[in-house]
Parts: C-alpha cells; sequence; structure tokens
C-alpha cells in the first residue's frame, strides 16, 4: 500500500532520516522511537507535507504526488491538532468533508460515522472550545478518518491524554483498524503494545527494527531480570536497568542484560524488546 | 466552497475580538457618515465633504488588516494548517474562503461610501458625467480596492508572518504611518539639517511606493476641481500590486515547493516591474510638505538661485511661428517647431521651464549643440536656418500635464520661449506672467485621451491661431458658456453676466480716471475666460487673474465687481516687494469696496503721525540692508534679538502706513481723484521709483498746502 524506497531527508546540513525503506499493508503499525528519533519527520514525509531529498514515497505503487486517490485515501492527525474554536464540532467535520470533496449528501452520514467512532456523536452540537483535550484529540481521529480514508496517519495521537482518554483512544483505533493501515507514532510502548499489529523502531533517523510486536518481545527474550538492588552490580556484561519497584520494604530492579545471568529471566515486555533494541543490547 | 465560506463566516462572526470590533468600527463609520451627511447638505461642497470622508480611510483600512489578520491567524493559533495540507489544495480553499469571507466584511462600508458617493453626485445638482465618472473611480480605487488591499495585507502577513503578532503590528503601524502626513516631520529632516534632497526623494519615493489612501490623514491642502482626487495610472497599478503582490504571498503557503518557487518567482517579477513602472510614473499629483511638491518645488528651487533681472532684456528675435506636437501620456513629451525672424544672430537664448528635459535641438541642417542652465537655453548661430525644432520630455509640479488633467497656462514657459525670462518673482513670491508683446502664429496638435480646452480655434486637440500664448486646460472641464471654461463643479462659476458687469465697471473706472482703456482690456468680453484652480494661488501671489491678448485665466469669479478688481490688478504692475498691501488698498478704494465700520473710519488720519511712521520705518530698512541667512547665522544671540525686534516693528509698520497712507490719499484727501490718477499713472509706468517716496511727496504737499490755507485764513 505504501511504500518508502531509499528514503533520506535533510534539514539544512542536519540528516534527520538516512536511507529509509519500508512496505506498509493494511494493519496498524506502532512507530516507535526517542523524542528526536525522527517520527514526526517520517510521519510528515509519508503524508506529502515534507519532500525527501533523497528516495520516494509510493502509494499503491505511484509516487505520491502522482497518485490520484492519495489525498483522498489519506487520514492525518499531527501531534499538535486544533480546530475553529467558534465553530461545533459538527459544523467543523462539515467543514473538513467540504475540505475533502465529500459529496453534500454523503456528509452527515459520513460525520455521524466519524464521531460515533471516535464516542464523540453526543458532542456535534459542543463548541470546539468546550471540548477536552482527549475529546479534541478523538475528534481529530474524527476529521482523520472522514470519508472513508483508507490510509491513517497519526501523530503521537496519545500525548497529554489521562488514562481513561487513552484507554478511549485505543478503542477507538481498534474500532477503525479494519481495511485501513494506520500508522502511530508515540514513545509510549503501552499504546502500541495495545492496538498495533506491528511496529516500527527508529533512532536517530534509522529503522532499527521492523516487525511484529512478538518479534520486537522476542529480542528481549532471556535478557529481562529482576533482581534486588544489592545484587544489581553482579549482573556481568552490558546492562540497563529499566526500572526499579519497591516490594515488601526490599528494592527491586528490572534490569536488561546481554549475556546469560545467573539469575531466572522474566517473561520479556514490549517494552523490554524496545528497550533492548536501543539500548543496543539486543 | 460555499460550506468553506459560510463556515469562515461563522467563525468571523463569532470572534468576539472580530465582530464587536467590527459593528462598533461600522457604528462609528455610519455615525460619521451622518456628520457628512450633514456637512454637505449645508455647504454643498462635494470635494470638500468628500475629503472629509476618504480622510480617516486609512485607519479603517488598518482595521481590516487586523480583521483579516485575526481572522487569518486562528488557523495557525489552532494548529490547523499543517492536517488542512494534507487534504487536496485544503490550504488553498481554506485561504480562498476566508478571503471570501472578508470581502464580505469589506462589502458593507464600501457599499456605503459608494452610495453616499452617488447620494452627493445626485443631490449637488451638477449634472456632468466626467464628475460622476471621477466619483465612481473615487470608490473603487479608494474605498473598494483600498479595503480589498488591506484583507490582503492582513492575510499575507499572517501566512508568512505567522504569529509574530509584533511584527504585524508593526509594520502595520509603519503602513499606516506612511499613508499619513505624520512622515513628513522625520522624512523632512535629512533635507531641512543636512540639504540632503537625495535622501528625502528616496525616502519620499518609498512613502508614495505604499501610499493607497487618495487624500493621508493630516494633510491641509485642497483639492482642484480639474484634478479631482489623484488617480493617475500608477495609482491603479499600484492598487492592482498591492493586490496581487500580497496575493502571490498567500499562494506560496498553498503549494509545494516547485509552485512555491515560482510563485516567489513571480512576486519578485511583480516587485520588479511594478518598481518599474513606479519609476516611470511621471507627472503625479504631490500634495505635502517634500521639496518637490505641487506647493514648495517653485518657490524652493528660486530660492537658492540668485534673481537675475531681465526687464528690459531683448532677445533680438522674435518667434513668428509655433508648431507644437504634444503629446499628454504620464508626462509631457513635446517637439516644438519654432519659426524665427531673425535668423542671422551668433547666439539665441530661450526660456523653457527647468522641469523638461531637453533632449536635442535641430535645424535644417541636422542636430546643433545647446546649453543648458536652469530654465534657460542657449544655441549659438544657426547658419541662416530660420526653424528651430525643440525635443523635451518632463514636467511641472504645479502646473502639471498627465492622463488625468492638464494646466498649462501661456504665460508658463511649457514652450520656448523668445529670449530670457524669469518664471519665478520671490520679490513678488509668485510665477511671473511673461505675456508677450509679439502674437505669434501658433498651430498645435495635442496626443491625449482628455478633452483639451484651449484659447486657439479647433477642435480634436488640434488648434491654430494668433495669440501670445497658448493656454491648455482638460479634466474635470468645460465650456460652461460661450467662451467660459471652468471647472463644471465649482460653486463660483464665471457667468457671461459677471463679465459684462465687469467690463461695465471697468469702463466707468477708466472714464473716472479719465485714462484711456490699456490695449490689453479693451474687448475683455471678447476674450476667452479660463477659470483656473483656486490651488494656482497656494504658492504664488501673481496667479489670480492673468489677461493674455485673446484670453484671460482667473482663479475666481463671484461677481463683476471682483472681476473688474482682478482685472485692474493684473493691469497695476508691481513695483517692489513692500507694495504689496497698499496696492491692495488702492484697488479698494478705486472699487469703493470700503467698510466704514472698521476702526481706520472712526478717526481721520494724522499726516505727521504718518511722516514720523514713515521716517522710522526708513530708518529701520536701513539698518540691515543686506541680511541673508549666512549673514544671520554669524549675528550673536543679542544682535539676533534686536535683529527680530526690528522685523516685528517693520512688519507692523509697513501695514499701518500702507492702511493710513491708502486711506488719505484715496479717501480724506481734498485731492483724491487727482491722487487715483497720479497713481494709476505710477503703477502703470515703468517708473521705479519706490511708492512711499511718491505718498511722502503728496502728503508733504498737501500739509504745505493746508498750512498756506490755514495761513491765508488767518490773514
Amino acid at each position: 500500500m505504501l511504500t518508502l524506497k531509499n528514503l533520506s531527508k535533510r534539514f539544512k546540513s542536519k540528516e534527520v532520516l538516512h536511507s529509509i525503506n519500508l512496505r506498509l499493508d493494511t494493519k496498524v503499525y506502532g512507530l516507535l522511537g526517542a523524542n528526536g528519533a525522527g517520527k514526526t519527520t517520517l510521519m510528515r514525509c509519508m503524508a506529502g507535507l515534507y519532500e525527501p531529498q533523497q528516495g520516494e514515497i509510493l502509494y499503491n505503487d505511484e509516487p505520491l504526488h502522482k497518485s490520484k486517490s492519495f489525498r483522498q485515501d489519506l487520514g492525518y492527525l499531527p501531534q499538535a491538532f486544533g480546530m475553529f474554536q467558534e465553530l461545533t464540532l459538527y459544523e467543523m467535520m462539515d467543514y473538513i468533508c467540504s475540505l475533502k470533496n465529500i459529496a453534500k449528501s454523503k456528509c452527515a452520514f459520513e460525520i455521524t460515522q466519524a464521531l460515533t467512532s471516535v464516542n464523540l456523536e453526543n458532542k456535534a452540537g459542543d463548541r470546539i472550545k468546550t471540548l477536552s483535550g482527549g475529546m479534541l484529540r478523538r475528534a481529530g481521529i474524527a476529521q482523520a478518518i472522514l470519508g472513508g480514508t483508507k490510509l491513517i496517519l497519526l501523530d503521537e495521537p496519545t500525548a497529554g491524554l489521562d488514562p481513561g482518554e487513552r484507554a478511549r483512544f485505543k478503542n477507538a483505533v481498534s474500532e477503525l483498524k479494519k481495511d485501513r493501515m494506520i500508522l502511530m507514532s508515540t514513545h509510549i510502548v503501552e499504546d502500541i503494545d495495545a492496538c498495533c499489529d506491528s511496529v516500527i523502531v527508529i533512532d536517530s533517523g534509522n529503522v532499527l527494527f521492523y516487525g511484529s510486536c512478538e518479534e520486537l518481545r522476542n529480542i528481549a527474550i532471556d535478557k529481562v531480570y529482576i533482581v534486588k538492588s544489592a545484587d544489581s552490580d553482579s549482573i556481568d556484561g552490558d546492562k540497563f536497568i529499566l526500572k526499579i519497584n519497591e516490594l515488601e520494604g526490599e528494592i527491586y530492579h528490572r534490569v536488561l542484560a546481554r549475556g546469560k545471568q545467573d539469575y531466572q529471566s522474566e517473561k520479556p515486555t514490549l517494552e523490554d524488546g524496545y528497550m533492548c533494541l536501543v539500548k543496543g543490547l539486543a | 466552497m460555499r460550506k468553506l465560506y459560510k463556515d469562515s463566516l461563522l467563525v468571523f462572526l463569532r470572534s468576539k475580538n472580530l465582530s464587536i470590533a467590527y459593528f462598533i468600527l461600522l457604528a462609528i463609520s455610519l455615525v460619521y457618515f451622518v456628520f457628512c451627511i450633514n456637512n454637505f447638505l449645508k455647504y454643498n461642497e462635494i470635494f470638500s465633504v468628500a475629503i472629509w470622508l476618504v480622510r480617516p480611510c486609512i485607519l479603517l483600512s488598518a482595521f481590516f488588516i487586523y480583521f483579516s489578520y485575526e481572522l487569518v491567524i486562528k488557523m495557525y493559533d489552532h494548529n490547523m494548517v499543517e492536517y488542512l495540507k494534507t487534504f487536496q489544495y485544503g490550504l488553498l480553499k481554506a485561504y480562498g474562503a476566508i478571503i471570501l469571507c472578508l470581502l464580505t466584511v469589506v462589502l458593507l462600508p464600501a457599499i456605503m461610501f459608494s452610495s453616499f458617493m452617488l447620494y452627493m453626485y445626485y443631490y449637488s445638482g451638477v449634472q456632468y458625467l466626467p464628475f460622476f465618472i471621477h466619483l465612481v473611480k473615487l470608490s473603487l480605487l479608494y474605498f473598494w480596492l483600498l479595503l480589498i488591499v488591506s484583507t490582503l495585507l492582513g492575510t499575507a502577513m499572517a501566512a508568512k508572518l505567522k504569529t509574530k503578532r509584533l511584527a504585524v503590528y508593526s509594520l502595520t503601524v509603519i503602513f499606516m504611518l506612511l499613508n499619513t502626513t505624520f512622515t513628513d516631520v522625520p522624512f523632512r529632516i535629512p533635507y531641512l539639517l543636512f540639504n540632503s534632497y537625495r535622501t528625502e526623494k528616496i525616502l519620499y519615493n518609498i512613502k508614495d511606493f505604499v501610499t493607497v489612501v487618495p487624500y493621508e490623514l493630516g494633510n491641509n491642502f485642497t483639492i482642484d476641481a480639474i484634478y479631482g482626487f489623484p488617480m493617475e495610472p500608477i495609482r491603479w497599478i499600484l492598487a492592482v500590486f498591492w493586490v496581487l503582490f500580497p496575493l502571490t504571498l498567500i499562494l506560496t503557503e498553498c503549494f509545494n515547493r516547485k509552485t512555491q518557487k515560482a510563485l516567489l518567482a513571480t512576486s519578485g517579477l511583480m516587485v520588479l516591474l511594478g518598481v518599474g513602472l513606479f519609476s516611470v510614473r511621471g507627472s503625479t499629483l504631490i500634495m505635502d510638505m517634500r521639496v518637490n511638491s505641487y506647493p514648495f518645488a517653485d518657490p524652493f528651487y528660486y530660492l537658492d538661485r540668485p534673481r537675475e533681472d531681465y526687464d528690459g532684456y531683448e532677445a533680438g528675435f522674435i518667434v513668428e511661428e509655433y508648431d507644437m506636437d504634444l503629446t499628454i501620456s504620464n508626462e509631457l513629451q513635446a517637439e516644438v517647431e519654432v519659426t524665427i525672424d531673425n535668423p542671422d544672430l551668433d547666439n539665441y537664448e530661450f526660456t523653457l521651464y527647468h522641469g523638461y528635459v531637453l533632449t536635442s535641438v535641430r535645424t535644417e541642417h541636422g542636430e546643433i549643440p545647446f546649453a543648458r542652465e536652469g530654465d534657460y537655453i542657449s544655441i549659438g548661430n544657426l547658419y541662416d536656418a530660420d526653424i528651430i525644432m525643440f525635443k523635451y520630455y518632463g514636467k511641472s509640479p504645479k502646473f502639471y500635464a498627465n492622463r488625468q488633467a492638464i494646466t498649462l497656462p501661456g504665460y508658463f514657459a511649457y514652450y520656448p520661449q523668445a529670449g530670457r525670462k524669469n518664471i519665478w518673482d520671490l520679490d513678488q513670491y509668485g510665477y511671473v506672467r511673461n505675456t508677450s508683446r509679439n502674437e505669434s502664429q501658433y498651430s498645435v496638435k495635442i496626443h491625449s485621451g482628455l478633452k483639451i480646452f484651449c484659447n486657439l480655434a479647433g477642435t480634436d486637440n488640434s488648434f491654430h491661431g494668433k495669440s501670445n500664448g497658448v493656454t491648455l486646460f482638460a479634466g474635470m472641464y468645460d465650456e460652461i458658456d460661450e467662451n467660459i471654461y471652468a471647472e463644471p463643479m465649482r460653486n463660483d462659476l464665471p457667468k457671461r453676466e459677471y463679465i459684462n458687469e465687469a467690463q461695465e465697471i471697468l469702463n466707468d473706472i477708466f472714464d473716472r480716471l479719465e485714462r484711456s482703456r490699456p490695449e490689453s482690456i479693451n474687448l475683455v468680453l471678447d476674450k476667452r475666460f479660463f477659470q483656473v484652480p483656486r490651488n494656482f494661488g497656494l504658492n504664488s501671489n501673481t496667479d489670480n487673474l492673468v489677461i493674455m491678448s485673446d484670453h484671460i485665466t482667473s482663479i475666481s469669479c463671484n461677481n463683476g465687481t471682483e472681476l473688474a478688481m482682478n482685472i485692474m490688478e493684473a493691469i497695476i504692475k508691481p513695483k517692489s516687494a513692500s507694495d504689496f498691501q497698499f496696492r491692495m488698498d488702492y484697488l479698494k478704494y478705486l472699487f469703493n469696496r470700503l467698510d466704514e465700520n472698521e476702526p481706520l473710519f472712526q478717526t481721520s488720519v494724522d499726516l505727521n503721525l504718518l511722516l514720523k511712521e514713515m521716517g522710522e520705518w526708513r530708518s529701520l530698512t536701513g539698518k540691515y540692508p543686506d541680511m541673508n541667512g549666512s549673514k544671520y547665522k554669524d549675528l550673536s544671540e543679542e544682535e539676533r534679538e534686536v535683529h527680530i525686534t526690528v522685523e516685528r516693528r517693520m512688519y507692523e509698520l509697513h501695514f499701518v502706513i500702507s492702511e493710513k497712507a491708502a486711506k488719505y490719499l484715496f479717501y480724506e484727501s481734498p485731492q483724491k481723484e487727482d491722487n487715483m490718477r497720479l497713481f494709476f499713472d505710477y503703477f502703470t509706468s515703468e517708473n521705479e521709483q519706490d511708492y512711499l517716496q511718491l505718498v511722502e511727496r503728496i502728503v508733504k504737499e498737501e500739509l504745505e498746502h493746508a498750512h498756506i490755507k490755514k495761513s491765508e485764513q488767518a490773514l
């Protein structure tokens, strides 16, 4: 569906993306990376907002700028998202319907469907300025899926949301994933775990990993240990303390280590796999 | 698109900072319109009211910059642009809808303005189509286009400067200041302090380039009815530029990089084209404080040059024939052939106003060298050729000739005139009325889109005939009665009955003076009468009324007496800079235009005191005989104070002496009729004697007579 061939993007002398090659199909993808890893730049390139210096992006085997259906199929939720505060949610959706060239007769149906998908159907008559941050993010998803878009790019959609809103957001994504390619960038691993089929990990503009969640998790097999803090130093080789927990008055470290240790290894999570990758413990 | 437009309008109306400000602005505009209507009904002066109406235009423009910027910036404030760009032409459509919404917002005040203009036209009673068209163009250029420009500027600033409000509003303030006369203060500093005319010119060029209003806030000059509001082609070009330039900047935001580059290149080309056209704008009406403006250009120019006395100067030849081919577009372009009566001189001098650039001088033998020095052209031997061809182009800040109007009076050297003549007289503070004693045969062909009125006979801008000067007028100008030409919108239109009355009054005056009428005013009735713009008197004391061999030009003609007085004023020659007041008083008594309720008429003139005051005046004038700027600078503080006191006293004495002398000589004196005649002869002669000497002599003689009479009675 969407193919990135040898994609490089540079801002003045700083190269932000280095020769990225990806092929994305109708699945939910999580784009993981630390702050400044190049996630947003990659998303913007995919949305056709940035023109790469090198390489190309193909949509259904056609370059983006030549593809007739790309713009129509694309739904994009930027990292910073907003709407005219003076309009109601319904008016704003209607405004976007016009921008997306959705036939007037279909607008009402499309808007209702999109708002229902993100659980905002009862807020349609409310002014945008009265919506909470979470509702606004969901409204953002609603605008992205308006008109039956097939390619949805969500740039850090859960940033700044409270746990309740995040749960509702994940549910909304699960509702939408049928027959759609959804790419969701985030640095929150749990969000990926909850709703993504595949994961792309990028670091400093390079793709470190592209595979299923299971594969990413498997990277950390036999590398995760929970040890008492006092025993932490006895771990051999390269290691990384991922978490520090207190259990019954005792401090425990969740340690990622490269080699086989004398301790019982733990079942890895997606976050363990991701951290092993970015910390060079894979 | 309709939906986008409707939603943009909703955003505007629901934004309190925009809608409340807009409706308050509309309410204030409405109140202001009512004020203007009231003024119109009171005075029926369309131009004055129109000036009032357009004066605050720039404030309105600033508000529309605010409205457009604040509406567009909402897209940026609410981070909408990034996702709008992902839709097919999404940002372009959003901008388009907002611009349409802003144009709708512009509609109300623009319709109000245009309706008021039409109302004024229909209720003024002036049924003159060019004036109607002028008012329509005024509405279009200075209201519709101005507000459109403002909205596009605001939109473009939002597109380019995004949320940098400080920069946007600073630019708005600069834009506003450049469209007001408040910039006159800083812009005049380079010239006033450092005598840098070039810097002033550059600054004012920048100002002119961004000037989008017709009549700047703070401007106190009046508008010539013949010209109307300045709407030269360059004003339209600049208005279109200020529409298209911001539009291309806005479009650069809406397209991808390749198109962006093309649009930026287009913007750059547009700037080049705009500046290029601006630099060849030619003659425009400049009514402000700069050195080369209508009111100040010539007084300043001639102030810096030593005055040469060409009285009695003989050129040694006369021009028998003129064959003039004039093209009046942005400025005057002329090819003038002169046939002279004496081809044997070694040197020929001509006078041509310095604003006209002479490109070539030719005879039948080919191009000949010439020397140009200010207003004068010197040519050597003609080798028996008797026809000289001058080719030149240029403009005069005051006597303009462009696509909007033409005011070229025959006494002004806009074509080469034989000999050296002064164009400006500093003493009289006015243009010299260069009326040749000799008539020449003229053949004048003018290429212009305007219908031109001339003192010579002809049609279709082609004129022929004999005269001592060719006067050309065009613009909002018409033949309002047979051989009477004027701006039909003026309240003080000349009438045939006024001219008849003036002729009768003058006949009576000359009978009373027992003098024959000068040739120049013989048959006033038969001369063509051209009413000239009121502003002719703005920087000149001498343009009031000029009598040429076949026509008269006059600033105003309210009644026969005033016209007769003006004609007489044109006949009596000024002798010095200080006799102006006395001449005016002389005319007042001659035409019996007295107000006997004035304090002056409550007591009789004390002749001894008058003689004493004249003595004091004379002694004071001797104190600083050659005072000038550099000598004044050399004076100490104390000496300057003394000088100022002397000047003040002289100023007082000047009026007191003129008033008293005139009252005694022409009102109280038993010889008043003789005195009238005596001074008429004096003013129409070549006698260079100071009028005060004459006054003193008569007063002393009369005192002596009175004394002898008294003695005889006592005996």
